[in-house]
């Protein structure tokens, strides 16, 4: 891992994402690049398009002060370390950032806030760029403080490439944890499992990483609740999972555990597709 | 990369495939797990009457055979890097049994698939279904000819999205000390970021890699000859692209580019879906 993109978008969050990208750059040695993404706010502007000419210099101004706000939180960590800023312009945030992404190990996103009276992107964003670009995302709650990150993780596994990918993105961080639950809630059998749990000890083993190994029986209640509930039960500081969606038509259909993590984490988490 | 995992099925090609990965595993100072992985040997019965015992008895044998084949090949290794080996039961698919273990490993080698092959022991769909199940990256021989290197001269050919990235980023390891490495992108030019933009010559040079950077605008017809064919020109070992499919009705369908080169390789391929 040599660099980690940050999404600022001059919200108050943009300045919890920068600190906790500066500390992980700080401690890894990364390139850390903090990229401007933001959609001038049509839907939310009060005159919309009934103005014409009027809604343009109020949109303008919103997306400059959104625009200052984040250079500000950008600039906030540069004592700490060197930070590189990027500006999309005017284009579509998502096919924007991707395109950025893309060249970058991880990427540090923001969980969408439905309670925000703007929106800087829209409220798929964060799965968006993670499913098109298929790069590591640490997405960091919408409230709350952030403390440490990876100290104490919850590792959800379900053997398939997305869980891999996340789990390999982690490893740098793994390796500093002072204690990795990887679980699992499904059915299984038996012998596949003892086969299973054998290469995921060696593969975590191959790259200095010692893990509580757990599986959970599959139960009625959504796993993306079990998820939560159990990182809560853990007081873990980060959940590292596989990110999961198909395209459809105009968006993603996402995975109902990806969703609902989404939706409802306090706690960062690692995700990848 | 860490640990190379090497298809076995018997047959006059397992020699040169673990040769290779094993000159690789010694770049990397990875290891090597061998697994042998072939399926019912229908072919033995054409012919036969119904005696189900008898046929059951036939197909053991032929397996048998096809397995010690494997493991002599397998003890012909040198002893450079650490050795391990494994197996898929007669009665497993061998595309399960091969995607279960290719999820631990950083990289997967096959042999790519000789339609004119009078004893194929796989089914023809079989690296194909390993790609694209596993999503893991996967180093594919060709079946003709003598490549007993890789990695020294790479074209790796670049679109803006996820298989590809994955791609890239899976063979970083061998491009760092490659001698000469050739990016080609595809399409025309994106627009410009303002500021500290991300972009493929950043990304490889903070990862340690030395290429000349190419642009092909047009649209060639067929991108999957035209990177052929590129890599003839540049006297290439290795050839790294993103693998591209999408599932339809329990089968995978592949993209054209792929299709042609898993088709018509002539110089080992890294892929990654």
């Amino acid at each position: 891992m040599r660099s980690v993109l940050v999404h600022v978008d001059g919200g108050a969050r943009s300045a919890v994402r920068m600190r906790v990208a500066a500390r992980l750059a700080h401690e890894e040695g990364l390139q850390l690049t903090a990229l401007f993404a933001a959609a001038p706010p049509l839907v939310d502007a009060p005159f919309g398009y009934s103005a014409g000419g009027m809604a343009t210099p109020l949109l303008e101004s919103v997306y400059r002060r959104w625009r200052d706000a984040a250079f500000d939180a950008a600039e906030s960590v540069s004592r700490t370390v060197p930070v590189a800023w990027a500006d999309l312009g005017p284009e579509a945030p998502v096919a924007g950032f991707v395109r950025q992404a893309l060249h970058a190990d991880l990427l540090v996103l923001g969980q969408h806030d439905p309670g925000e009276p703007q929106h800087a992107v829209p409220a798929g964003f964060v799965p968006a760029v993670l499913l098109a670009s298929g790069r590591p995302g640490l997405v960091l709650p919408r409230a709350g403080p952030v403390g440490t990150v990876g100290r104490r993780v919850l590792v959800a596994w379900n053997r398939s490439p997305p869980a891999l990918r996340a789990l390999s993105a982690a490893l740098p961080l793994l390796r500093h944890a002072e204690h990795v639950a990887i679980e699992e809630w499904a059915a299984h059998d038996d012998a596949a499992d003892a086969d299973a749990r054998e290469s995921l000890d060696a593969y975590l083993g191959a790259h200095g990483v010692t893990a509580a190994y757990r599986r959970h029986a599959a139960g009625r209640r959504p796993v993306g609740e079990r998820l939560l509930a159990r990182a809560g039960e853990l007081e873990a500081d980060l959940l590292v999972m596989g990110c999961y969606g198909r395209p459809r038509s105009l968006e993603w259909m996402l995975g109902g555990a990806t969703r609902t993590v989404l939706g409802r984490m306090a706690l960062p988490v690692l995700m990848c597709h | 990369m860490k640990s190379l995992l090497v298809h076995l099925e018997g047959g006059p090609r397992c020699a040169a495939r673990l040769a290779l990965a094993e000159q690789l595993a010694s770049r990397l100072q990875g290891r090597i797990l061998a697994l042998f992985a072939a399926g019912p040997p229908l072919f033995a019965l054409a012919g036969m009457s119904g005696d189900e015992a008898g046929s059951a008895q036939l197909l053991h044998e032929v397996h048998a055979g096809w397995r010690s084949e494997a493991v002599h090949a397998f003890e012909a290794t040198g002893r450079d890097v650490p050795t391990a080996w494994a197996e898929v039961g007669i009665a497993e698919s061998p595309v399960a049994g091969m995607v279960a273990q290719a999820m631990y490993a950083d990289l997967v080698v096959l042999g790519q698939h000789d339609p004119d092959d009078a004893d194929p022991r796989v089914p023809a769909d079989f690296v194909t279904d390993v790609l694209l199940d596993s999503g893991r990256p996967a180093l594919v021989l060709p079946h003709a000819g003598r490549h007993g290197r890789a990695g020294r001269r790479v074209l790796v050919a670049w679109k803006p999205n996820a298989p590809s990235a994955r791609a890239l980023s899976a063979a970083l390891p061998l491009l760092r000390d490659a001698e000469r490495v050739t990016v080609v992108e595809w399409g025309t030019r994106p627009p410009a970021c303002r500021g500290a933009a991300l972009d493929l010559e950043l990304y490889l040079r903070l990862h340690g890699v030395q290429a000349t950077l190419e642009r092909e605008e047009r649209d060639p017809g067929d991108v999957g000859e035209r990177l052929l064919s590129r890599a003839a020109d540049l006297d290439a070992d290795l050839l790294v692209m993103g693998c591209y499919g999408h599932s339809r009705a329990r089968e995978w369908v592949l993209g054209g580019a792929t299709r042609t080169v898993l088709r018509s390789m002539t110089l080992p391929v890294l892929l990654c879906h």
